[in-house]
């Protein structure tokens, strides 16, 4: 290992976190060799955090980097020695990988282990025993087909991941090719950096690939990279969504990009039930049930077709009952969408073993420097409360505060003069409470949507708004997920649990999308002073940050006052 | 009498402190006996402590096993902390405030100083060569509350040797704002009333409006008002009147103990379930018995009651036995009141 150099970026905790210095000359070439075999937890201004994890670590081997190359990082980029023992444990993660195979040969599908010791011990696992169907040598068991996720699932809890080199089945042939000219007859081509994330997913059609995560920020163009990844496999494909809505906006850009005739794509959702060579469903369709001991009657469409490929489009929010169906279906080439790998339930070990390992992770700061993502500003504007909404507030019962601060009727004119300020931009102005976006979106004269809001009149508003010809738009949590609005440059929070940090970083995806011109998006939130709206802003705040977010804080006398100049050059608002 | 330069080192087996071997000074091995011995036990000790070594342990077991023990260290190595201190490169601890409210101190030496005026504010999320520190609103209001000469702000700009990020800056102002100091005055009283008696005013400690004072000694008071014929009205409020409101995230005043709860004695009851058949036929019993004892189920069988008892967890046996008993008995369990 190279000596450490004090000029160096990076210190290894002996918690295995590692620190990265952003001011430091050799911090590029530090994040770009972290993030081949650390999880980046935190990337606040001047100090990043990583942290080194077994899955971290096997996700590493499975695209073919090595323990030693771990540790030779870590050491020539260091500042101080690295921890003994971190350095063992890289050793020993890394160990731990490939010392299982899944292979297929005439026998069927066989885990082999490179030694009788390893063998012996997976043998007497009670978690992994029911799933070896024979013992065919001292060190190869036979495995029945359907088993094969449930047993790479069994395998990771224990501490073994299993390399999956059984291959996949070829499925239904289907030409798929990307145009050069999309429909509307604008120029069009993968760019770079998505084009190498769908080369790196298929490996060339080798077992070595398909299957696996592709995590790309919002704004990334998580859709094109799935075409691209459809392009290469060329077989019927079926695509798991969020919404319909998801699903429509997927078609479109389909038929726009792609040679698919629209009579080959299908939807399967609550309305419409087509099963077509490329099929578009809904998590809500797949995990549908008339009752709670009832069977999901929709789950068979997993067998309706011989899909050669099945995309998971934002695999972070993948339901338990898809994940039981998954791990039947290993035979599938299989490819997660996500803008992050962190699940609020804590099954990233699942995501692992039965979509496959991380395959590309490009950090949101890169893609913003490179111009692929716009600039985010995020303005937190604190206003006071009437008196007698004070009143009300203090003597509510603690439930009730947060809705009364949210509500608070001030944001009205705060939200009418950024309009004003961004007057011809297009904005989003995204609101928990229904009643409140309602008098707002009246009082404005915008349109708005809820949950409410027919699909059909959703998807003409829709529409209007990436036309051009609706510059704002008023809407509720329904917007959070998948929903592509690709002119938005700025979003006005008014209300929000602020809880979530998947929501936070998809509110904030909403207009991360380039734009032309100066390319920069704005995010307002806009809070009650001394309320617990603003406690909870804090968290936001802190996510945010995290995220390497500049955010700034503005404090309004009264929701008409002079709006202070920000912490950013030149941010004085209109009186 | 053992004499020498080692006549006060001893070797004995593990456990056995009534044979104990002494060392002789003339032993070829002395040395390595007792200033190894001084060595290993040197080497875990202060140095290792403050991380100016590292040490190897190895799993070799001596032939005849020892105390105290010996050779179990084969080898350590001195750290970068021990070669910065020998060169005096001893740096100050590099302070970084990050946006997310962390404190970041980097030291390759405890940051004793630096530690001490950050605990105040923030919690200790970390310790490492960088021991990281995140800023919290009731730390903060709270160090603010105890010491209203205390500076955030300047504290952290002082120590980071540069500006806060601005969204840090202004959550600490806005906290600080939040640290409003309250005193609680105990076994006080208030004053209603024009302090027309002369003398009164020796027992004012505060005065809150001309006809409102906060007073000490309120009895000696009540008596001195009566004795000027003021004929004054005494009001006494229950202590739980005047407690502290919820939430209260410091206080000066001392906190009396929450009553403690009565200590019940604990007493264990154990209890057992049991299910008792009731024979009417002494062949059937018996048949049943032998049944029983063929399914090697040992059970309590009463020949003379005819009855016979199980535990639940026999259940499946004994259900087993009667389903062999129907064989050759026509069989009605009937459950009865017990």
């Amino acid at each position: 290992m190279l000596a450490p150099d004090p000029h160096n970026p990076l210190i290894v905790q002996s918690d295995h976190s590692i620190l990265v210095e952003v001011d430091n000359p050799r911090y590029g070439e530090a994040r770009d060799r972290l993030v081949r075999f650390a999880e980046l937890v935190k990337s606040p201004e001047h100090i990043h955090t990583y942290r080194l994890t077994p899955l971290s670590i096997w996700n590493a081997c499975a695209a073919g980097v090595s323990a030693t190359a771990i540790i030779e990082a870590l050491g020539g980029l260091a500042k101080y020695p690295v921890p003994e023992h971190v350095v063992v444990s890289v050793r020993d993660f890394a160990g731990r990988y490939g010392h299982l195979q899944m292979t297929r040969d005439a026998r069927g599908l066989v885990l082999s282990a490179n030694d009788l010791p390893l063998a012996e011990e997976i043998a007497r696992q009670k978690a992994v025993a029911p799933f070896l169907r024979e013992r065919i040598e001292p060190r190869r068991f036979l495995v029945d087909p359907e088993d094969r996720g449930r047993l790479k699932q069994a395998l990771i809890r224990i501490g073994f991941p299993a390399e999956d080199l059984a291959g996949y089945t070829a499925g239904e042939d289907f030409p798929i090719e990307l145009r050069p000219l999309t429909r509307e007859g604008h120029p069009f081509a993968l760019r770079r950096y998505q084009d190498e994330a769908a080369r790196t997913f298929h490996a060339s059609g080798t077992e070595r690939g398909g299957s696996g995560v592709i995590v790309l920020p919002c704004g990334g163009g998580k859709t094109i990279v799935g075409m691209g990844c459809m392009a290469l496999v060329k077989s019927s494909t079926l695509i798991l969504v969020t919404s319909v809505t998801a699903a429509r906006q997927w078609i479109e850009e389909l038929l726009d990009k792609t040679t698919i005739p629209a009579d080959a794509i299908g939807e399967y959702s609550g309305s419409v039930k087509e099963v077509r060579p490329v099929t578009l469903a809904t998590y809500q369709i797949m995990t549908h049930r008339s009752s709670q001991d009832a069977e999901f009657t929709h789950l068979n469409l997993f067998d309706q077709r011989n899909w050669g490929l099945i995309i998971y489009d934002e695999v972070h929010l993948l339901p338990a009952p898809v994940f039981q169906i998954t791990a039947t279906l290993q035979a599938r080439r299989r490819l997660g969408l996500t803008a992050t790998l962190v699940r609020e339930d804590g099954r990233e070990e699942d995501v692992f073993a039965l979509i496959g390992p991380k395959k590309v992770d490009i950090p949101w700061k890169e893609m913003e420097a490179e111009g692929w993502i716009a600039k985010a500003r995020c303005t937190e504007i604190r206003l006071p409360m009437t008196e007698a909404r004070r009143f009300d507030y203090a003597v509510a019962p603690a439930r009730q505060k947060f809705r009364i601060a949210s509500e608070n009727p001030g944001k009205l004119d705060v939200v009418r003069r950024l309009l004003e300020r961004h007057a011809g931009t297009p904005a989003l102005i995204i609101g928990m409470y229904v009643g409140q976006i309602q008098k707002l979106a009246e009082e404005l004269n915008i349109p708005i949507l809820t949950g409410g809001t027919p699909q059909r009149k959703r998807d003409e508003i829709y529409a209007e708004f990436k036309a051009g010809r609706l510059r704002q738009l008023v809407v509720s949590k329904i917007a959070n997920f998948s929903v592509d609005l690709p002119d938005a440059a700025v979003a006005i929070q008014i209300s929000g649990t602020f809880g979530s940090r998947q929501e936070e970083a998809q509110r904030l995806g909403r207009v991360l999308r380039p734009k032309p011109g100066e390319n920069q998006a704005h995010f307002y939130s806009l809070v009650s002073r001394d309320t617990v709206e603003q406690d909870f802003a804090l968290k936001r705040q802190l996510f945010l940050c995290e995220q390497g977010y500049q955010y700034a804080i503005w404090n309004l006398d009264n929701p008409n006052g002079t709006m202070p100049a920000g912490q950013f050059v030149g941010d004085t608002l209109p009186k | 009498m053992h004499r020498g330069r080692y006549a006060n080192f001893v070797e004995h087996k593990p456990g056995d402190w009534s044979h104990q071997t002494p060392i002789s000074e003339k032993d070829p091995e002395g040395f390595a006996k007792v200033e190894g011995r001084f060595v290993e036990r040197f080497l875990e000790g202060i140095p290792l402590a403050l991380g100016y070594t590292e040490v190897a342990y190895t799993r070799r077991k001596t032939e005849t096993p020892i105390e105290p023990s010996r050779g179990l260290l084969p080898a350590f190595r001195i750290t970068e902390r021990l070669r910065r201190a020998v060169r005096r490169e001893v740096a100050e601890p590099k302070v970084t405030v990050l946006p997310n409210f962390e404190v970041h101190v980097e030291s390759l030496f405890f940051p004793a100083r630096t530690e001490a005026q950050l605990r105040p504010l923030g919690e200790l999320v970390q310790r490492g060569i960088v021991t990281v520190f995140k800023l919290t609103k009731p730390k903060v209001a709270a160090a603010l509350a105890a010491q209203s000469d205390q500076n955030a702000i300047e504290t952290l700009k002082a120590l980071s040797g540069r500006e806060l990020p601005p969204n840090v800056e202004h959550e600490l102002r806005d906290w600080a704002g939040h640290s409003e100091k309250f005193i609680l005055y105990e076994g006080f009283g208030v004053l209603e009333g024009t302090r027309e008696a002369a003398g009164t005013s020796r027992f004012v400690v505060e005065t809150i409006s001309p006809s409102f004072a906060l007073v000490h000694s309120a009895e000696a008071l009540y008596r001195h008002l009566e004795a000027a014929e003021q004929v004054p009205l005494r009001i006494r409020h229950a202590d739980n009147a005047l407690a502290a409101p919820a939430h209260v995230r410091s206080r000066i005043a001392p906190t009396a103990a929450p009553p403690s709860a009565p200590v019940k004695r604990p007493v264990k009851v154990k209890r057992s379930l049991r299910t008792t058949l009731w024979f009417a036929d002494g062949e059937a019993h018996a048949a049943f018995c032998q049944l029983l004892l063929d399914a090697k189920c040992v059970l309590a069988a009463d020949r003379r009651a005819l009855t016979v008892s199980y535990p639940p967890q026999a259940e499946p046996q004994v259900k087993e036995c009667l389903r062999k008993l129907k064989e050759n008995y026509t069989l009605a369990v009937e459950d009865i009141e017990s």
